[in-house]
């Protein structure tokens, strides 16, 4: 009777979760990893919405009132960075840790401690960020995008800053690189590529899309830290450097980026409209081809952020008719969501009326980008609140709305309870109006020339600024709705059934609800 | 995936626990060269104006793709073999090919299967035999660790006549 001992795989979290607080720090398990995230998410949302707030405060009225210009200027720069890396993206690597595994019958991510780490890294990442705000000098002032020579001339807090970005960088990829492990190796027998579901592949182009551009970045803002503190001259034109390359290398990666932030949305629209529509969605493989093909035009766009540059007329004329491309595929999608409700035993639960606010919203929001990728015209809109406008109707209705409508279609799946339906609803309707409030007199003054990523305006505009600031504080408390109903949720509520929606399909909903702490070791058949 | 099968060779039983893969290992390979390569060209472009910092960033995602795809890759591919011959019971563990073996007597070997009630709980079903233990289909879920003690149990008790007279 002799024994050797069994080399055990690192698959390490079979026996449900640890108790307390263990449970999140060392955790290996997708669906606490994708809560993880979602929290982080909604926590960096109301740092990043309070520093939207102190902006619009100021702007209330024209002169200077509560803050110096240079916080105020911080304030710009940081609630970009946490909206953008603290926000959107956290939620949607939340959402795909929760759903993708079921979605594809996998039993977890792929690489478990991998998805911890790189959970964990994003709060240090914040942490660092947001300490930046406190240090002499104070916090980056020079706009997200962090271009060269002006945000060279910031405080020695601009490392900390490079630092926690290389460290969101590390996540993201450590994240994507998970995701297409998973996906491509961990699909059930019969879930072929072309049988996904549309967020799977949505999110499969993003991990792409990211692993492609985040060396970019890393490069570009490495670049910036040796500039600063080792004496190289990338960006610097007095050490024989370029700082247009910098504007070039960081949109080469910026507009994928923006991307990044929508084709996840784009994916968990189309789980949502098909279910609603109680008729299957329309047009899959070409849902499946815009998605592509958008990802593919990402790349080729980059200049139309910088028109106002300079550069040779033939640039200009390419990469205005590469940006109008994009409207094509993008166009094939709200035409496919729109052909799947035609005719559909429509109903208007939460989830669905964000859809339809995603869809009719998002599409404002893509038709002012039309009129930015016009190069004449965007010379003339370029740097004013018309910009700011445009991708703020993207980017909250669009992103936004996407991992709020996500939220409430999956939150049932996740607790085992039905949500409160009527403050949902209340809670859509009143950011409906307020964010309206808000952006929409942002187009009018933009084409009147007010010029963005200033605290102080011209009179002429003052109106207009009162009107949005009174929408981003209604937008801004209405968000509270939104807390009251997941936590009641959480607590307790009307049990959902396994199925919870009647049109629901796909096989995240052929699992108990809430789902089990894991699920789908047994690959599932699929037909 | 359990399995039962009978060896072709020697006509014991076997019970075969295994992951899933849904990709070849060439295609693995390939997809980890698609997505360098893309990460290469955009950071050697990028350091033909230059600005080579992209590139070592670039190299590094590669290796880490590769390496997480082959990890991947790996980890799906591990397989328990249980083998009930004549008087013993041959636990053959690892990846693609047997790395460890356990081997039990039949006669003394019990199953100790931990079945909770709760979702949030797979249980762990154990060989043991005397003080030593071994826990068996760490990938099942709670429903295969159901069916792994089904076959268990009917393998044991179908080659011990004292367990099949008492059932």
């Amino acid at each position: 009777m002799s024994a050797a001992s069994a080399e055990h795989h690192d698959h390490d979290d079979h026996h449900g979760p640890a108790p307390g607080l263990t449970r999140w720090l060392y955790t290996t398990n997708h669906k606490d990893i994708g809560t993880l995230y979602l929290l982080f998410s909604l926590l960096m949302f109301f740092i990043g919405g309070g520093m939207a707030l102190i902006i619009r405060a100021e702007l209330f009225q024209p002169g200077l009132q509560l803050v110096d210009p240079l916080f105020f200027n911080s304030m710009t720069t940081m609630h970009a960075l946490v909206m953008i890396f603290g926000v959107v993206m956290p939620a949607f690597v939340g959402l795909a840790n929760w759903m993708i595994p079921m979605m594809i019958g996998a039993p977890d991510m792929a690489l478990p401690r991998l998805n911890n780490w790189s959970f964990w890294i994003m709060p240090f990442a914040f942490t660092l960020l947001l300490s930046t705000l406190f240090m002499e000098g104070g916090g980056p002032a020079g706009g997200w995008t962090l271009y060269a020579p002006l945000s060279l001339q910031g405080g020695d807090s601009f490392a900390f800053v490079i630092f926690s970005i290389h460290f969101m960088g590390i996540s993201s990829v450590m994240g994507s690189i998970n995701i297409v492990a998973t996906i491509f190796n961990m699909r059930a027998p019969g879930m072929t590529l072309m049988k996904m579901p549309l967020f799977v592949w949505t999110w499969l182009i993003t991990a792409f899309l990211l692993i492609a551009v985040m060396p970019v970045l890393a490069g570009a803002v490495t670049m910036l830290l040796t500039d600063r503190f080792f004496d190289t001259s990338f960006f610097s034109a007095a050490g024989g450097g370029d700082p247009v390359m910098y504007q070039h290398i960081f949109w080469f990666f910026g507009h994928p980026e923006v991307y990044i932030l929508i084709l996840p949305a784009f994916g968990i629209v189309s789980s949502i409209i098909p279910t609603f529509a109680r008729k299957p969605l329309f047009g899959y493989a070409s849902m499946v081809y815009a998605t592509a093909s958008i990802a593919f035009l990402s790349f080729i766009v980059w200049a139309h952020h910088m028109f106002t540059v300079g550069m040779p007329l033939a640039g200009e004329m390419f990469f205005m008719f590469a940006t109008m491309m994009i409207s094509v595929p993008t166009g094939v999608k709200v035409f496919n969501w729109i052909a799947t409700m035609w005719r559909g035993s429509m109903t208007f639960e939460t989830p669905m009326l964000f859809a339809v606010g995603f869809l009719v919203m998002f599409t404002i929001g893509g038709l002012s980008g039309l009129m930015l990728a016009i190069t004449p015209a965007d010379i003339q809109y370029h740097d004013t609140y018309f910009v700011v406008a445009h991708f703020h109707y993207v980017l909250v209705p669009g992103a936004i709305y996407s991992i709020m409508a996500a939220t409430y279609y999956w939150l049932p799946k996740w607790t085992g309870n039905m949500y409160d339906e009527k403050w949902g609803k209340i809670h859509f309707w009143v950011s409906t109006i307020f964010l309206n409030v808000l952006f929409f007199p942002m187009h009018f003054v933009g084409l009147a020339g007010m010029p963005r990523r200033i605290p102080d305006y011209s009179m002429q505009f003052a109106d207009w600024n009162a009107v949005a600031t009174i929408g981003a504080f209604g937008f801004g408390f209405s968000q509270l709705i939104f807390v009251y109903v997941v936590f009641k949720c959480m607590k307790g509520g009307e049990k959902a059934t396994d199925e919870v929606w009647e049109g629901a399909d796909g096989l995240e909903w052929t699992v108990p609800s809430p789902a089990p702490y894991h699920t789908f070791e047994t690959p599932p058949p699929i037909r | 995936m359990v399995v039962r099968q009978q060896n072709s060779v020697n006509g014991a039983t076997q019970i075969v626990v295994t992951g899933n893969r849904s990709m070849s290992w060439n295609a693995n390979v390939l997809l980890a060269a698609a997505l360098g390569a893309v990460s290469l060209l955009f950071g050697g472009g990028i350091a033909i104006f230059g600005l080579w910092l992209v590139l070592p960033f670039a190299g590094l995602e590669f290796l880490a793709v590769l390496y997480c795809l082959g990890r991947t890759y790996r980890k799906l591919g591990y397989t328990e073999v249980i083998s009930v011959r004549e008087s013993t019971l041959v636990v053959e563990s690892g990846f693609d090919s047997p790395q460890a073996s356990s081997e039990f007597s039949r006669h003394w070997t019990r199953i100790e299967f931990d079945d909770p009630e709760s979702l949030f709980e797979t249980g762990t079903l154990k060989l043991a035999c005397g003080r030593r233990s071994l826990e068996l289909g760490r990938l099942l879920s709670k429903t295969e660790k159901r069916q792994l003690n089904v076959e268990l149990q009917r393998c044991l008790g179908a080659e011990r006549p004292e367990l099949r007279l008492v059932s």
